[in-house]
């Protein structure tokens, strides 16, 4: 799985580099996840600008990871194209995670 | 089962035979030597024997004898697990006969042993047709036979070992695969003005997506369609215990007796949502599924329907018209993570409502593209006028050729009612 990770301040921005966010990385993705909440990351923005397509096992990794955080935390998407947002919109995610248009606005909010 | 370690020698030489079999079969080869250690008790030779593997060996002096010892093992079910082959022999070579020999019992190995330096194994693999073929250069020494003997038998009995625990998990797929079939609806609900159909493709053995048709009393029927996340097995297992809990009589979801008559309430969609976030929250099985459920009233055609972030059911109304039924909530063991909605609907004389899962929308082509929902809906439209049935039929055919026969990813479900009559005046 390609990725790319900076931190900004108190935010951690992971950046996924692949087009397709399916069953075949959700595991990586999830161990990634875990590493980083447990070593004490709690504002997270998930960068997906690359992504052209997400399935339902990617976003359960997400959503699981949200559940790790809690109310102590929070993660957001940054950059999701219409496939993504579609997902997002069936599942009734768009309720639960913030959406922002690129990583820098995501970083901004979460900064303050 | 027990270890199979027959061997078959196949050498014209008769001062080769013997080494074979004072290698690999000792205690038969060296009465000599045994009864020497008995008299003179544990001579390092002795003991030397006794460490050693012992083999059944069959001892043949040419080529045609090999294939008819082979032939007969066969038909006797007491197959070799090895086959030493001398090269160059009377009659036909060691290659030919390893070739003849690999018709009869593709799952031996052969060693072909050879002091000619004209037969190169490559040579030996054109001839034989396979390059698991080994290649052992005479004069050979006891070492090199014992190993030979031991990794090939060895083999050979890992590899049997293997085939037949693969042949008992197939069983007991096909055995889970009936299982799963007997949880879909058996036959069509008989109904009066309602007219059901559906399909199911499995991608493998057994899947994750689930649907039934219950009546939960004279006037009502539950439909529900479950898709638990991943495949196989543990996904399989989910839609076993997913649909026991849906069960009007003896599920606990659907349905809750009361004290006063008719002592039971049918439990609404929204609730039903509700209740399987928490009876099945992400950590116990760690699956998640998503669901639509609707509750058909067969005598007014109202729909009251939920859903747990599945495609959502679609209505085609007798007059061309079509939309989505959009009200639910997100995935099943979510905890409550965002409330569940409930809808309704009314199903007219001619109206047809669809429910499926991702797998129809989500099949992909080679080229990697989806099939889409826009498609799916087009496909319904196109057969609008064909019986409930052929249009289901006709719809999985266009999915199927739209990835040219690509094995589906994803299990392939689709379940329609039509609501045929009885429609009230308004």
């Amino acid at each position: 799985m390609q990725i790319e990770m900076r931190k900004e301040g108190k935010v951690l921005i992971i950046k996924l580099l692949e087009k397709r966010l399916d069953a075949n990385i959700a595991m990586d993705f999830k161990r990634e996840m875990e590493k980083r909440i447990n070593d004490g990351n709690t504002w997270i923005v998930l960068d997906l600008a690359q992504a052209e397509f997400m399935d339902s096992s990617f976003l359960f990794i997400i959503v699981s990871s949200l559940r790790l955080l809690w109310r102590n935390g929070k993660i957001v998407i940054a950059g999701a194209g219409e496939s993504v947002k579609n997902l997002l919109r069936l599942t009734k995610m768009d309720r639960v995670f913030q959406m922002f248009n690129d990583a820098d606005g995501a970083v901004t909010d979460l900064a303050n | 089962m027990s270890e199979n370690t027959r061997i078959v020698i196949i050498d014209d030489d008769p001062g080769i035979r013997d080494a074979y079999r004072d290698i690999l079969a000792p205690d038969s080869a060296s009465d000599i030597l045994a009864k020497g250690s008995a008299l003179f008790g544990d001579s390092p030779l002795a003991h030397d024997s006794a460490d050693r593997e012992h083999y059944e060996l069959a001892l043949i002096e040419n080529g045609e004898q090999g294939i008819r010892a082979v032939e007969a093992s066969m038909s006797t079910h007491t197959p070799f697990a090895a086959a030493f082959i001398d090269m160059k022999m009377p009659g036909i070579d060691g290659a030919e006969t390893a070739k003849r020999i690999w018709a009869i019992d593709p799952a031996i190995k052969i060693v072909i042993v050879t002091a000619f330096h004209e037969y190169s194994p490559d040579d030996i693999i054109r001839v034989v047709g396979r390059a698991d073929i080994f290649y052992l250069r005479k004069p050979f020494n006891q070492t090199e036979i014992e190993q030979f003997a031991r990794a090939l038998t060895q083999q050979w009995n890992l590899e049997r070992e293997r085939e037949l625990q693969q042949k008992h998990l197939e069983e007991d797929l096909k055995a889970a695969a009936q299982i799963q079939q007997s949880l879909l609806p058996q036959t069509r609900p008989n109904v009066k003005n309602f007219h059901f159909a559906w399909r199911f493709i499995p991608c493998q053995t057994i899947g994750g997506d689930i649907f039934n048709i219950h009546r939960l009393d004279e006037s009502h029927l539950a439909l529900y369609m479950v898709d638990v996340s991943g495949h196989g097995v543990p996904a399989a297992m989910v839609t076993v215990s997913v649909s026991q809990s849906l069960l009007p009589g003896t599920g606990h979801i659907l349905k809750k007796t009361t004290n006063s008559p008719p002592h039971y309430e049918i439990i609404p969609p929204v609730d039903v949502m509700k209740r399987l976030d928490q009876e099945y929250p992400l950590d116990r099985f760690g699956k998640y599924f998503t669901i639509t459920y609707l509750i058909l009233n067969i005598e007014t055609g109202q729909i009251r329907y939920s859903g747990a972030a599945h495609p959502m059911p679609g209505r085609g109304r007798a007059s061309g018209d079509s939309e989505l039924l959009r009200k639910g909530g997100t995935i099943i063991g979510m905890g409550k993570l965002v409330p569940f909605e409930e809808g309704e609907v009314f199903i007219r004389q001619g109206d047809r409502l669809v429910l499926y899962t991702d797998g129809i929308v989500e099949y992909m082509n080679e080229a990697d593209e989806e099939f889409g929902g826009e498609r799916f809906y087009h496909e319904l439209q196109t057969h609008r006028q064909t019986s409930l049935e052929t249009t289901c039929e006709r719809v999985i055919e266009a999915v199927m050729a739209y990835g040219s026969g690509v094995k589906p990813q994803d299990d392939i479900t689709l379940l329609a009612l039509e609501r045929t009559g009885g429609e009230h005046a308004d």
